[in-house]
Protein backbone atom coordinates (compact mmCIF):
# COMPACT_ATOMS: atom_id res chain seq x y z
CA UNK A 1 0.00 0.00 0.00
CA UNK A 2 0.99 3.49 -0.74
CA UNK A 3 1.55 6.19 2.01
CA UNK A 4 2.69 9.72 2.27
CA UNK A 5 4.50 8.41 5.60
CA UNK A 6 8.38 7.83 5.23
CA UNK A 7 9.35 6.40 8.65
CA UNK A 8 8.84 1.82 8.72
CA UNK A 9 6.96 1.96 11.65
CA UNK A 10 4.33 3.96 9.78
CA UNK A 11 4.43 1.73 6.52
CA UNK A 12 4.06 -1.01 8.42
CA UNK A 13 1.44 0.34 10.10
CA UNK A 14 -0.85 1.31 7.49
CA UNK A 15 0.12 -2.27 6.19
CA UNK A 16 -1.45 -3.48 9.37
CA UNK A 17 -3.99 -1.58 9.21
CA UNK A 18 -5.39 -2.37 5.36
CA UNK A 19 -5.34 -5.95 6.60
CA UNK A 20 -7.68 -5.35 9.10
CA UNK A 21 -10.16 -3.39 7.11
CA UNK A 22 -10.03 -6.28 4.99
CA UNK A 23 -10.67 -8.64 7.36
CA UNK A 24 -13.85 -10.03 8.03
CA UNK A 25 -15.63 -7.87 10.93
CA UNK A 26 -15.67 -10.49 13.59
CA UNK A 27 -11.77 -10.18 13.42
CA UNK A 28 -12.12 -6.72 13.76
CA UNK A 29 -10.85 -4.84 16.90
CA UNK A 30 -13.40 -4.33 19.71
CA UNK A 31 -13.46 -3.59 23.61
CA UNK A 32 -14.78 -6.47 25.46
CA UNK A 33 -17.61 -5.83 28.07
CA UNK A 34 -15.62 -6.35 31.38
CA UNK A 35 -12.13 -5.22 30.20
CA UNK A 36 -10.08 -3.13 31.28
CA UNK A 37 -8.87 -0.78 28.59
CA UNK A 38 -6.86 1.62 30.34
CA UNK A 39 -3.43 3.35 28.79
CA UNK A 40 -1.22 1.19 26.42
CA UNK A 41 -3.89 -1.82 26.70
CA UNK A 42 -6.05 0.02 24.32
CA UNK A 43 -3.86 1.72 22.56
CA UNK A 44 -5.74 0.85 19.07
CA UNK A 45 -8.82 2.53 20.76
CA UNK A 46 -9.13 5.95 18.87
CA UNK A 47 -10.60 7.24 21.44
CA UNK A 48 -8.13 6.93 24.18
CA UNK A 49 -4.72 8.20 23.19
CA UNK A 50 -4.43 10.26 26.22
CA UNK A 51 -1.14 9.55 27.34
CA UNK A 52 2.87 9.83 26.06
CA UNK A 53 3.85 6.92 28.15
CA UNK A 54 7.54 6.43 27.34
CA UNK A 55 7.16 2.60 27.72
CA UNK A 56 6.11 2.50 31.22
CA UNK A 57 2.79 1.51 31.29
CA UNK A 58 2.16 -1.00 28.84
CA UNK B 1 -1.56 6.33 62.63
CA UNK B 2 -2.15 6.13 59.10
CA UNK B 3 -1.43 8.89 57.40
CA UNK B 4 -2.91 9.96 53.54
CA UNK B 5 -1.98 8.29 50.30
CA UNK B 6 -1.07 10.71 47.69
CA UNK B 7 -1.87 9.26 44.12
CA UNK B 8 -0.64 11.16 41.18
CA UNK B 9 -2.77 9.83 38.08
CA UNK B 10 -5.06 11.62 35.39
CA UNK B 11 -9.20 11.59 35.56
CA UNK B 12 -9.48 8.99 33.29
CA UNK B 13 -7.73 5.83 35.31
CA UNK B 14 -9.49 3.58 36.42
CA UNK B 15 -7.00 1.22 38.13
CA UNK B 16 -6.33 4.57 40.52
CA UNK B 17 -10.87 4.71 40.50
CA UNK B 18 -10.66 0.83 41.89
CA UNK B 19 -7.56 1.39 44.24
CA UNK B 20 -8.92 4.21 45.49
CA UNK B 21 -12.22 2.63 46.30
CA UNK B 22 -10.34 0.02 47.78
CA UNK B 23 -8.44 1.80 50.28
CA UNK B 24 -11.27 3.69 51.49
CA UNK B 25 -13.14 -0.01 51.88
CA UNK B 26 -10.10 -0.94 54.50
CA UNK B 27 -10.89 2.16 56.28
CA UNK B 28 -8.17 4.57 54.88
CA UNK B 29 -7.93 8.05 53.22
CA UNK B 30 -6.38 8.77 49.83
CA UNK B 31 -6.46 12.15 47.96
CA UNK B 32 -5.83 11.96 44.08
CA UNK B 33 -4.19 14.43 42.23
CA UNK B 34 -4.98 14.24 39.05
CA UNK B 35 -2.54 15.82 36.42
CA UNK B 36 -4.72 16.72 34.07
CA UNK B 37 -6.85 18.91 36.34
CA UNK B 38 -3.15 20.46 37.90
CA UNK B 39 -3.04 23.65 38.92
CA UNK B 40 -5.90 24.26 37.33
CA UNK B 41 -8.44 22.73 39.93
CA UNK B 42 -6.15 22.60 42.51
CA UNK B 43 -5.16 25.71 45.39
CA UNK B 44 -1.59 25.44 46.20
CA UNK B 45 0.19 27.29 49.68
CA UNK B 46 2.87 25.93 50.27
CA UNK B 47 6.31 26.97 52.31
CA UNK B 48 9.70 27.04 52.93
CA UNK B 49 9.39 27.32 56.70
CA UNK B 50 11.92 25.88 59.67
CA UNK B 51 14.12 23.38 56.84
CA UNK B 52 10.85 21.91 55.45
CA UNK B 53 8.21 22.36 52.69
CA UNK B 54 4.35 22.35 54.78
CA UNK B 55 1.21 23.92 53.22
CA UNK B 56 -2.15 22.08 51.48
CA UNK B 57 -3.12 21.54 47.93
CA UNK B 58 -6.74 22.15 48.23
CA UNK B 59 -8.91 20.37 45.39
CA UNK B 60 -11.36 23.42 44.47
CA UNK B 61 -13.97 21.72 43.31
CA UNK B 62 -14.87 19.98 46.22
CA UNK B 63 -12.58 22.17 48.93
CA UNK B 64 -10.76 18.63 49.60
CA UNK B 65 -7.34 19.22 51.16
CA UNK B 66 -3.72 17.72 51.93
CA UNK B 67 -1.39 18.56 54.13
CA UNK B 68 2.21 17.47 52.77
CA UNK B 69 2.58 16.47 56.46
CA UNK B 70 -0.29 14.32 55.79
CA UNK B 71 1.41 12.09 53.20
CA UNK B 72 2.06 8.42 54.11
CA UNK B 73 2.60 7.25 50.78
CA UNK B 74 2.90 8.21 46.96
CA UNK B 75 1.40 6.19 44.13
CA UNK B 76 2.66 7.58 40.97
CA UNK B 77 0.35 6.14 38.63
CA UNK B 78 -0.17 7.76 35.44
CA UNK B 79 1.26 10.90 33.18
CA UNK B 80 -0.72 13.00 32.10
CA UNK B 81 -0.66 16.66 30.25
CA UNK B 82 -1.46 19.86 33.15
CA UNK B 83 -4.20 21.91 33.14
CA UNK B 84 -4.52 25.76 33.45
CA UNK B 85 -7.37 28.01 33.83
CA UNK B 86 -6.82 29.98 30.57
CA UNK B 87 -7.51 28.19 27.45
CA UNK B 88 -5.85 31.21 25.72
CA UNK B 89 -2.33 30.87 26.93
CA UNK B 90 -0.15 31.78 24.06
CA UNK B 91 2.07 28.28 22.94
CA UNK B 92 5.08 30.48 24.51
CA UNK B 93 3.01 31.04 27.97
CA UNK B 94 1.71 27.38 27.64
CA UNK B 95 5.30 26.28 27.37
CA UNK B 96 6.48 28.10 30.37
CA UNK B 97 3.62 27.05 32.36
CA UNK B 98 4.11 23.62 31.53
CA UNK B 99 7.88 23.77 33.02
CA UNK B 100 7.18 25.66 35.96
CA UNK B 101 4.14 23.73 36.99
CA UNK B 102 6.61 20.22 36.46
CA UNK B 103 9.45 22.03 38.31
CA UNK B 104 7.05 22.98 41.29
CA UNK B 105 5.40 19.87 41.36
CA UNK B 106 8.33 17.19 40.84
CA UNK B 107 9.97 19.68 44.05
CA UNK B 108 7.89 19.06 46.47
CA UNK B 109 7.13 15.44 45.68
CA UNK B 110 10.45 14.43 45.61
CA UNK B 111 11.00 16.43 49.09
CA UNK B 112 8.49 13.98 50.72
CA UNK B 113 10.06 11.50 52.97
CA UNK B 114 7.49 8.71 53.01
CA UNK B 115 6.84 5.41 51.07
CA UNK B 116 6.33 5.57 46.94
CA UNK B 117 5.20 2.92 44.38
CA UNK B 118 7.48 3.81 43.20
CA UNK B 119 10.07 6.33 43.34
CA UNK B 120 9.58 8.89 40.42
CA UNK B 121 13.90 8.63 40.19
CA UNK B 122 13.41 4.41 40.03
CA UNK B 123 10.42 4.61 37.56
CA UNK B 124 12.72 6.78 35.26
CA UNK B 125 15.41 4.44 35.39
CA UNK B 126 13.70 1.49 35.07
CA UNK B 127 12.01 2.66 31.69
CA UNK B 128 14.61 2.02 29.10
CA UNK B 129 14.07 -1.53 27.38
CA UNK B 130 17.63 -1.48 25.90
CA UNK B 131 19.27 -1.07 29.72
CA UNK B 132 16.12 -3.88 30.67
CA UNK B 133 17.70 -6.26 28.33
CA UNK B 134 21.10 -6.21 29.23
CA UNK B 135 20.09 -6.27 33.29
CA UNK B 136 17.99 -9.15 32.75
CA UNK B 137 20.40 -11.25 30.79
CA UNK B 138 22.86 -10.74 33.71
CA UNK B 139 20.33 -11.47 36.19
CA UNK B 140 20.11 -15.14 34.63
CA UNK B 141 16.67 -14.84 31.89
CA UNK B 142 16.93 -15.52 28.48
CA UNK B 143 16.70 -12.45 26.34
CA UNK B 144 16.11 -12.59 22.40
CA UNK B 145 19.09 -11.18 20.09
CA UNK B 146 17.90 -8.37 19.42
CA UNK B 147 19.05 -4.98 17.18
CA UNK B 148 18.64 -1.60 16.91
CA UNK B 149 19.68 -0.02 13.97
CA UNK B 150 17.99 3.00 11.34
CA UNK B 151 19.49 1.61 7.78
CA UNK B 152 18.08 -2.08 6.42
CA UNK B 153 21.45 -3.50 5.49
CA UNK B 154 22.12 -4.53 9.84
CA UNK B 155 18.25 -5.52 9.72
CA UNK B 156 18.70 -7.99 6.85
CA UNK B 157 21.85 -9.80 8.19
CA UNK B 158 20.45 -9.55 11.74
CA UNK B 159 17.27 -11.51 9.93
CA UNK B 160 19.96 -14.13 8.22
CA UNK B 161 21.60 -14.07 11.46
CA UNK B 162 18.81 -15.87 13.34
CA UNK B 163 17.61 -17.75 10.63
CA UNK B 164 14.20 -16.68 10.62
CA UNK B 165 11.34 -14.37 11.19
CA UNK B 166 12.37 -11.06 13.59
CA UNK B 167 9.73 -9.06 15.16
CA UNK B 168 9.38 -5.23 15.22
CA UNK B 169 8.40 -3.19 17.90
CA UNK B 170 8.05 0.46 19.32
CA UNK B 171 10.01 0.97 22.60
CA UNK B 172 8.86 4.53 23.58
CA UNK B 173 4.62 4.15 22.74
CA UNK B 174 3.12 1.44 20.81
CA UNK B 175 0.60 4.95 19.54
CA UNK B 176 3.55 6.07 17.10
CA UNK B 177 3.17 9.55 18.75
CA UNK B 178 -0.66 9.67 17.99
CA UNK B 179 -1.47 10.86 21.32
CA UNK B 180 0.61 14.18 20.33
CA UNK B 181 -0.57 15.64 17.16
CA UNK B 182 -4.28 16.53 16.85
CA UNK B 183 -7.08 13.99 15.48
CA UNK B 184 -7.42 15.37 11.98
CA UNK B 185 -3.16 14.76 11.86
CA UNK B 186 -3.07 11.56 12.87
CA UNK B 187 -2.22 8.54 10.38
CA UNK B 188 -2.40 5.67 12.87
CA UNK B 189 -3.06 5.00 16.20
CA UNK B 190 -0.53 2.62 16.81
CA UNK B 191 1.35 -0.92 15.93
CA UNK B 192 1.36 -3.35 17.82
CA UNK B 193 4.31 -5.77 18.14
CA UNK B 194 4.26 -7.19 14.58
CA UNK B 195 6.00 -10.23 13.06
CA UNK B 196 8.64 -9.00 10.19
CA UNK B 197 7.57 -12.15 7.66
CA UNK B 198 8.23 -12.28 4.08
CA UNK B 199 5.40 -10.27 3.28
CA UNK B 200 6.84 -7.07 5.00
CA UNK B 201 10.52 -7.69 3.51
CA UNK B 202 9.69 -4.29 1.21
CA UNK B 203 9.26 -2.42 4.22
CA UNK B 204 12.75 -2.45 5.49
CA UNK B 205 14.21 -0.27 2.59
CA UNK B 206 12.46 1.97 4.79
CA UNK B 207 14.54 1.76 7.97
CA UNK B 208 16.03 5.09 8.59
CA UNK B 209 15.96 7.66 10.11
CA UNK B 210 15.19 7.15 13.35
CA UNK B 211 15.96 3.80 15.26
CA UNK B 212 14.49 0.64 15.03
CA UNK B 213 14.06 -1.90 16.99
CA UNK B 214 13.97 -5.71 16.05
CA UNK B 215 14.08 -9.02 17.97
CA UNK B 216 14.53 -12.74 17.13
CA UNK B 217 10.94 -14.30 17.02
CA UNK B 218 10.57 -16.40 19.54
CA UNK B 219 8.61 -19.60 19.29
CA UNK B 220 6.02 -19.21 22.14
CA UNK B 221 4.02 -22.62 24.54
CA UNK B 222 2.36 -19.50 25.95
CA UNK B 223 2.84 -16.02 28.32
CA UNK B 224 3.45 -14.49 31.02
CA UNK B 225 2.29 -11.62 33.24
CA UNK B 226 4.10 -11.89 35.94
CA UNK B 227 3.30 -8.56 38.48
CA UNK B 228 5.52 -7.39 41.38
CA UNK B 229 3.85 -5.75 44.26
CA UNK B 230 5.88 -5.03 46.78
CA UNK B 231 7.29 -8.50 47.78
CA UNK B 232 4.45 -10.19 46.41
CA UNK B 233 4.25 -11.94 42.96
CA UNK B 234 1.34 -11.98 40.27
CA UNK B 235 2.20 -14.37 37.60
CA UNK B 236 -1.01 -15.48 35.39
CA UNK B 237 -0.47 -17.70 31.76
CA UNK B 238 -1.68 -16.17 28.63
CA UNK B 239 -2.85 -18.46 26.05
CA UNK B 240 -1.64 -16.31 23.81
CA UNK B 241 -1.11 -19.22 20.90
CA UNK B 242 -4.54 -20.25 20.79
CA UNK B 243 -5.77 -16.92 18.67
CA UNK B 244 -3.88 -15.85 15.09
CA UNK B 245 -4.64 -12.47 16.30
CA UNK B 246 -2.76 -12.58 20.02
CA UNK B 247 0.34 -15.09 18.48
CA UNK B 248 2.28 -12.05 18.40
CA UNK B 249 1.20 -9.87 20.73
CA UNK B 250 -1.27 -10.74 23.19
CA UNK B 251 -2.96 -7.11 23.80
CA UNK B 252 -5.66 -7.41 21.29
CA UNK B 253 -8.76 -7.36 24.11
CA UNK B 254 -11.57 -8.14 21.86
CA UNK B 255 -10.49 -11.81 21.78
CA UNK B 256 -11.07 -13.89 24.51
CA UNK B 257 -8.08 -15.97 25.04
CA UNK B 258 -7.57 -17.84 28.28
CA UNK B 259 -5.80 -16.28 31.48
CA UNK B 260 -5.04 -18.32 34.04
CA UNK B 261 -2.70 -17.79 37.24
CA UNK B 262 0.06 -20.30 37.38
CA UNK B 263 2.86 -20.36 40.21
CA UNK B 264 6.46 -19.90 39.03
CA UNK B 265 8.90 -21.80 39.83
CA UNK B 266 10.67 -20.38 42.80
CA UNK B 267 14.01 -19.33 40.91
CA UNK B 268 11.99 -17.40 38.14
CA UNK B 269 9.58 -15.82 40.76
CA UNK B 270 12.50 -14.48 42.85
CA UNK B 271 14.33 -13.56 39.51
CA UNK B 272 11.10 -11.34 38.73
CA UNK B 273 11.18 -9.75 42.24
CA UNK B 274 14.86 -9.16 42.29
CA UNK B 275 15.02 -7.44 38.87
CA UNK B 276 11.96 -5.46 39.82
CA UNK B 277 13.67 -4.24 43.26
CA UNK B 278 17.33 -3.98 41.63
CA UNK B 279 15.83 -0.18 40.23
CA UNK B 280 14.17 0.53 43.33
CA UNK B 281 10.65 -0.46 42.41
CA UNK B 282 7.70 -0.89 44.25
CA UNK B 283 6.15 -2.03 41.19
CA UNK B 284 7.09 -3.88 38.01
CA UNK B 285 4.80 -5.82 35.54
CA UNK B 286 6.93 -8.11 33.48
CA UNK B 287 6.28 -9.70 30.01
CA UNK B 288 7.95 -13.65 29.61
CA UNK B 289 7.60 -15.65 26.97
CA UNK B 290 7.66 -19.60 27.88
CA UNK B 291 9.23 -21.53 24.82
CA UNK B 292 7.91 -25.16 23.65
CA UNK B 293 11.10 -26.21 25.58
CA UNK B 294 10.02 -24.51 28.81
CA UNK B 295 12.70 -21.80 28.94
CA UNK B 296 11.49 -18.57 30.55
CA UNK B 297 12.77 -15.26 27.53
CA UNK B 298 12.46 -11.58 29.30
CA UNK B 299 10.62 -9.35 26.86
CA UNK B 300 10.32 -5.94 29.05
CA UNK B 301 9.62 -4.76 32.25
CA UNK B 302 6.71 -2.02 32.53
CA UNK B 303 7.51 0.19 35.62
CA UNK B 304 3.91 1.24 35.98
CA UNK B 305 1.95 -1.31 33.91
CA UNK B 306 -1.33 -1.99 33.98
CA UNK B 307 -2.66 -4.81 35.94
CA UNK B 308 -6.87 -5.09 35.56
CA UNK B 309 -6.68 -6.77 32.39
CA UNK B 310 -5.20 -9.68 34.37
CA UNK B 311 -7.32 -9.54 37.66
CA UNK B 312 -10.41 -9.29 35.49
CA UNK B 313 -9.98 -12.54 33.71
CA UNK B 314 -7.98 -14.02 36.60
CA UNK B 315 -10.02 -13.17 40.24
CA UNK B 316 -7.81 -14.87 42.08
CA UNK B 317 -4.92 -12.68 41.20
CA UNK B 318 -5.71 -10.25 44.37
CA UNK B 319 -3.54 -7.02 42.76
CA UNK B 320 -6.14 -4.59 43.56
CA UNK B 321 -6.03 -5.71 47.23
CA UNK B 322 -1.85 -5.88 46.93
CA UNK B 323 -1.81 -2.57 46.20
CA UNK B 324 -4.08 -0.84 48.59
CA UNK B 325 -2.34 -3.06 51.05
CA UNK B 326 0.80 -1.61 50.24
CA UNK B 327 0.07 1.84 49.75
CA UNK B 328 -1.92 1.38 53.00
CA UNK B 329 1.12 -0.43 55.24
CA UNK B 330 3.45 2.46 53.60
CA UNK B 331 1.42 5.57 54.84
CA UNK B 332 1.46 3.80 58.31
CA UNK B 333 5.20 3.87 58.32
CA UNK B 334 5.64 -0.29 57.77
CA UNK B 335 8.02 0.19 54.76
Amino acid sequence: METKQKLFAFKLAAKEDAKKESAKPDTQWKGRDGDSVAGCTDFRFPGNLRYSDNGIYC
Amino acid sequence: MTRCILIVTGRADIHADIVIERIASKGHRSFRLNLDEFPAAFALDLAFVGGTWRGTLCYSPTGDELALAEIGAVWTRKQAEFAFESTELTPQEKAYATQETQHVLLGILHSLDCCWMSHPVAVRAAQWKGEQLQRAARMGFSVPDSLIANRPEPVHRFRAAVGGDIIFKTLASSFLGAEKVAPEDRVTTGLATTRITEEYLDLLDSVREVPCFFQRHVGKHYELRVTVIGDRVFAAKIHSQDDDRTRTDYRDFSVGIRYEAVTLPAMIEQRCRDFVHSYGLAYGALDLIVTPDGDYVFLENNPGGQFLFVEQRVPGLRMVDAVADYLIEGARGER
